[in-house]
């Protein structure tokens, strides 16, 4: 096994980790949490396909695109956050519960 | 009712929300695992991604101005996609401040935890000359605007825990929406410069590239920092203080 394939299955794995949290946790903010363990995942098996075991030098462009994204993944966190702040403090709830009066 | 102000009794906390039935957790558990698995053969199974974009930014590389292939990809072949970027930053902002959680509202009276007092005082000017260095450093190895200002933005939120924010400056005040402002107004200038000297966006003249490269990353550096510390004040309780004042 390379050290690409190890990173990719290291990423799938949070992945799986993150999608089954984001799944059976209804608190919003360990939602928040699970997308970025999952986004984290999609993230390290980017960069592990920059990873060229021949031609020694890795590839710029995976590299350069999860930098975007974990920019975009920090603010868009941030913007949940101040969500689910605003939705406790107006509601007193903390999760998208169908109680039947919505 | 909620206020902003944190001298007020707190409101109680919000319920726990009831807990998913033990069923759907089995079923997504195996659901997850078995993507997994799907995943683990997908990528063991996958032909060695194309090269021909790296080839191609290696060929360019001498003329972009900056000697690091990822900061020569972000910030001169790919300008545009960081353009956006920060504009997703100020976004996100600009949204926060919309659900009416600007932040930076009156600390409570009370000395701060002594450690983060001497945190601060040693952790924030050595993260500055480090942010400093990390900027300059993206010209020629890793480095570049987005760490440099993840790395400010550390030693602002430290400052703000801390209870150290200078208070003449607050978070709301035109000296923070300026800062806020600088990088994507100098980015959305020097792109617009290019197009009126008959360039295309964002296309730098080739023999001055590096110069017009650092000073758009020297503004992004700053607004990042900005942009991040008034997100973290946006969604904060007071800063951490000792009860026994």
């Amino acid at each position: 096994m390379t050290a690409g394939l190890f990173h990719a299955l290291v990423g799938a794995a949070l992945f799986g980790i993150g999608l089954h949290g984001f799944v059976v946790y209804p608190h919003v903010v360990r939602k928040v949490l699970a997308l970025n363990v999952l986004g984290s995942g999609i993230f390290l098996i980017a960069i592990a396909s920059a990873w060229d075991p021949e031609g020694g030098a890795t590839d710029p462009v995976p590299q350069a695109m999860v930098l975007t994204g974990l920019v975009v993944a920090v603010s868009a966190t941030a913007f949940a956050l101040a969500l689910a702040c605003r939705m406790a403090e107006t509601t007193g709830r903390t999760a998208l519960e169908d109680d039947g009066t919505a | 009712m909620v206020t902003d102000s944190p001298n007020e009794a707190p409101t109680p906390l919000p319920s726990p929300p009831r807990p998913v039935p033990s069923s759907l957790r089995l079923l997504s558990g195996a659901l997850a695992t078995l993507l997994f698995v799907a995943l683990a053969w997908a990528l063991s199974t996958m032909p060695p991604p194309s090269t021909e974009l790296a080839e191609r930014t290696r060929a360019e590389l001498p003329h972009a101005g900056i000697a690091s292939p990822v900061n020569a990809f972000l910030l001169n072949f790919r300008g545009y996609d960081t353009l956006l970027e920060i504009g997703v930053l100020f976004l996100a902002l600009v949204g926060t401040h919309a659900l009416g959680r600007r932040g930076g509202a009156p600390l409570r009276r009370g000395a701060p935890v002594p450690l983060l007092l001497v945190l601060a005082h040693w952790v924030v000017p050595l993260t500055a000359i480090v942010a400093g260095y990390t900027l300059w450093s993206g010209g020629h190895a890793h480095g570049g605007a987005f760490h440099a200002g993840a790395l400010l933005a550390g030693a602002g939120v430290l400052l703000r825990l801390a209870n150290l924010w200078p208070a003449r400056l607050g978070l709301r005040g035109p000296v923070v929406t300026g800062l806020v402002v600088l990088g994507p107004a100098t980015f959305l200038a020097i792109a617009t410069g290019t197009m009126l000297a008959g360039r295309r966006l964002l296309e730098y003249p080739r023999d001055t590239a590096g110069g017009w490269i650092l000073g758009v990353e020297g503004a992004a550096t700053v607004s990042i920092a900005a942009i991040l510390v008034s997100l973290f004040a946006a969604a904060e309780q007071p800063a951490i203080v000792r009860e026994d004042t």
